[in-house]
């Protein structure tokens, strides 16, 4: 074997040896497939629709298209995406209850959207800032109403939130920067 | 020397009017793309939306039979015949007739090939190899790990469902939905295109 079959059996044997990187499957998850896309396309438009409405002021209408989403067909695998964009357009339509002063439907949305979302996430951080969106808009209310005292929980709780909200957020970006570190 | 006032001369050909036209259209279509036909698009969607491993239809195994026919007869107008009997032969070659080696050889010059082209083409594939192992080398450390073995095809690999956060570098801003959904739906559809491609075993 002369200098260079050498050298090219060399690097074809130390790239055979990186096997281990790509072959290994993170876990046993449904593939991408056509169902997938097809909430995920059904979704987008829902949401575009929603920017439309929301244009026109018409808040009712963009709340009633983006409940076509979280109440429509969903595909029968549990999708991590289909868990995410359901806790995110619920997340849009608790913020939409919230500015209709709906505080405690909108609430009741948010718990629904930590029930999809009960890892530390963008979504999850998402959903407790959304929390804290509501809980501030009541504490106004409330305070122009002359409640004081119930505007003033409604603000610790806001706060609250808001707090839980920036320690998920630290978390999941601390995360990210950990498995950059990793992958470099 | 060139006389004054003559054209300038182009190292490139001047494509004929009709190729121009269509280059200029494609071009144009590139830079500013006009908006498609409602129907023309729900009939994209539709396509692309088709499952390719689903049973086939009337008007497929009614194709598949006339070209089955085809071939049986070695028809060589037909098209789709020709590349199919073009790739059945780069595949399985048969045996090729003394005669027509004998004729082949001659035309091509005769007897072996002289040494400096020997060394040429030893070179040539020394160095396709060396790429392609680092090639293989690069495309493994940069994949990410999405996906999984291909089972119709092993060695080919899926996509799979999974978190979208690292799609996301900042945290959601209130009102930025759509935008958000547009991200997710964008990539996912890329996969699934590429899925597809795995199942077909042509990625």
């Amino acid at each position: 074997m002369n200098v260079r079959s050498a050298i090219i059996v060399g690097f074809l044997l130390t790239a055979c040896s990186r096997s281990d990187l790509p072959d290994c499957p993170p876990d046993t998850a449904a593939p991408v497939d056509a169902e997938l896309l097809a909430f995920l396309g059904r979704a987008r438009s829902a949401h575009h629709a929603a920017d439309q409405l929301e244009r026109r002021s018409d808040t009712a209408a963009a709340i009633v298209k983006l409940k076509q989403v979280t109440s429509g067909p969903r595909p029968k695998t549990r999708h991590a995406e289909v868990r995410e964009v359901l806790a995110d357009t619920l997340a849009r339509i608790a913020d939409l209850e919230g500015r209709r002063g709906d505080f405690e439907v909108a609430l009741e949305h948010i718990e629904e959207g930590l029930g999809l979302a009960p890892a530390p996430s963008y979504f999850q951080g998402h959903l407790f800032e959304v929390r804290g969106l509501v809980e501030e808009r009541r504490a106004n209310t409330l305070k122009e109403n002359g409640q004081e005292a119930e505007a003033a929980k409604a603000t610790e709780r806001a706060l609250e939130a808001f707090e839980q909200a920036m320690k998920i957020q630290a978390r999941v970006i601390d995360q990210s920067l950990e498995q950059d570190g990793g992958n470099r | 020397m060139k006389q004054q006032g003559s054209p300038p001369e182009t190292p490139f050909a001047v494509l004929p009017e009709e190729q121009e036209e269509e280059l200029s259209e494609a071009l144009s279509c590139a830079w500013a793309p006009p908006d498609v036909d409602a129907a023309l698009h729900r009939r994209l969607l539709e396509i692309a939306l088709e499952d390719p491993l689903a049973p086939p239809s009337a008007a497929e195994r009614e194709e598949a039979e006339r070209l089955r026919r085809t071939l049986d007869d070695a028809d060589d107008t037909d098209d789709g015949a020709t590349v199919l009997t073009a790739l059945r032969s780069a595949y399985t070659p048969s045996e090729l007739d003394r005669a027509r080696e004998r004729a082949l050889r001659g035309s091509g010059g005769g007897g072996a090939l002289p040494r400096r082209a020997r060394r040429a083409a030893w070179l040539l594939g020394a160095v396709g190899t060396a790429l392609a192992a680092a090639a293989t080398w690069v495309a493994w450390i940069d994949v990410p790990r999405s996906f999984e073995a291909t089972p119709s095809h092993p060695s080919l690999r899926t996509y799979v469902s999974r978190s979208t956060t690292p799609l996301f570098d900042d945290r959601f801003a209130v009102g930025a939905a759509s935008a958000r959904v547009d991200r997710i739906a964008t990539a996912r559809a890329r996969e699934l295109r590429d899925n597809r491609f795995a199942n077909w075993g042509l990625r």
